[in-house]
């Protein structure tokens, strides 16, 4: 599992409504598609997803 | 919405190849449809999936494996009806079957990475699943890969009915579908025992490997093909070159088996490998 837990209080809810999303799921899919499908981490920042920079890739997803 | 020519170099890659390597969509876009053509032809089997156990030795190791098992246990011998648990048993020196599998499942992955040809690979998996084994049988668990490899690659591109017989003669379908234990129940060694047809082998062939399940065929046909392949079976320990492909005369029904077409089948069979 990966995951943070914001809580449902009131204040930490999205639009007031939902579960608060914490983990940009670009950081999972460059991932994936790095340690897992083997694209070059410049292809991916790149081509994949342009302008992700602040996404950085989730590390410790995949086992060895 | 694309040029057409690009959107076809995705539909190339995407929907006939395996999703676009980097690159390949512009490999693809001076003429997709050659793209895919060009691929549409047999191929030697991947580099990564080189010098991996072939299906005899993954067989014998699992009836060691099982053996052992059972002699570790002789106070509760297993009934007929039990699965033997051998995945889990460890033979000093030997891979056990999970790991095998999925050392094979990741160097497939790396093959499907890697290959130039993602449109053969492509129809591999798609001849796989038309021949589907399970892993949730655990003497196919080590031989999933062996199958594809042996049974399903070398037939890509070629004749189905080649590949039919490949698969219908490998060890993991054997085991898979139990035409392994099939007795004729006319047979020598099934005066001997209680043991007798089964049909598992011989369903699967007509309803989903060939006619379909709306192919016209009837239980008669089901239990007349399922009579021919007895004897279809595995060499074991004690037999020459252990968890080949044997056939088993003592196991053939004697009766002739007969299509509702009305043709007879001779009651003796071929006693080798057609392939």
């Amino acid at each position: 599992m990966l995951a943070d837990w914001p809580g449902l209080a009131g204040n930490r809810l999205y639009e007031a409504r939902d579960l608060m999303p914490t983990i940009d799921l670009r950081s999972v899919a460059k991932a994936i598609l790095t340690d897992h499908l083997g694209l070059p981490p410049r292809v991916v920042e790149v081509q994949v997803f342009p302008d992700s920079l602040q996404a950085a890739p989730t590390k410790g997803l995949l086992r060895a | 919405m694309s040029a057409p020519s690009g959107t076809a170099a995705v539909v190339a890659t995407a929907r006939f190849g395996l999703g676009a390597a980097p690159g390949e969509i512009a490999a693809a876009s001076a003429d997709p449809r050659f793209w895919v053509r060009r691929q549409l032809a047999p191929q030697p089997l991947p580099p990564a999936l080189a010098g991996l156990p072939d299906g005899s030795e993954q067989t014998r190791l699992f009836l060691a494996a099982r053996r052992a098992m059972q002699q570790a246990r002789p106070q509760q011998p297993a009934a007929p009806d039990r699965q033997p648990r051998a995945s889990r048993v460890a033979l000093a020196g030997v891979e056990r079957p999970r790991d095998a599998y999925l050392r094979e499942a990741s160097l497939r992955m790396r093959a499907q990475i890697e290959t130039k040809t993602p449109v053969f690979e492509r129809l591999v998996a798609f001849w796989s699943n038309h021949f589907t084994v399970s892993i949730l049988r655990p003497p196919v668990l080590a031989l999933a890969g062996a199958f594809e490899r042996e049974a399903i690659r070398p037939h890509v591109l070629g004749r189905f009915e080649d590949m039919l017989l490949s698969v219908a003669h490998h060890q993991a379908m054997l085991l898979y579908l139990d035409n392994a234990l099939s007795i004729g129940p006319s047979s020598r060694a099934g005066q001997r025992r209680s043991r007798g047809l089964n049909e598992n082998l011989a369903r699967e062939i007509l309803e989903l490997h060939t006619l379909g399940v709306d192919g016209g065929y009837a239980q008669d046909d089901v239990r007349a093909l399922a009579m021919i392949l007895t004897g279809w079976s595995i060499a074991r320990l004690e037999d020459a070159d252990p968890g080949s492909f044997r056939f088993r005369p003592a196991a053939r029904s004697r009766a002739g088996a007969c299509w509702r077409t009305g043709r007879a089948l001779p009651a003796t069979g071929s006693t080798k490998r057609a392939t």
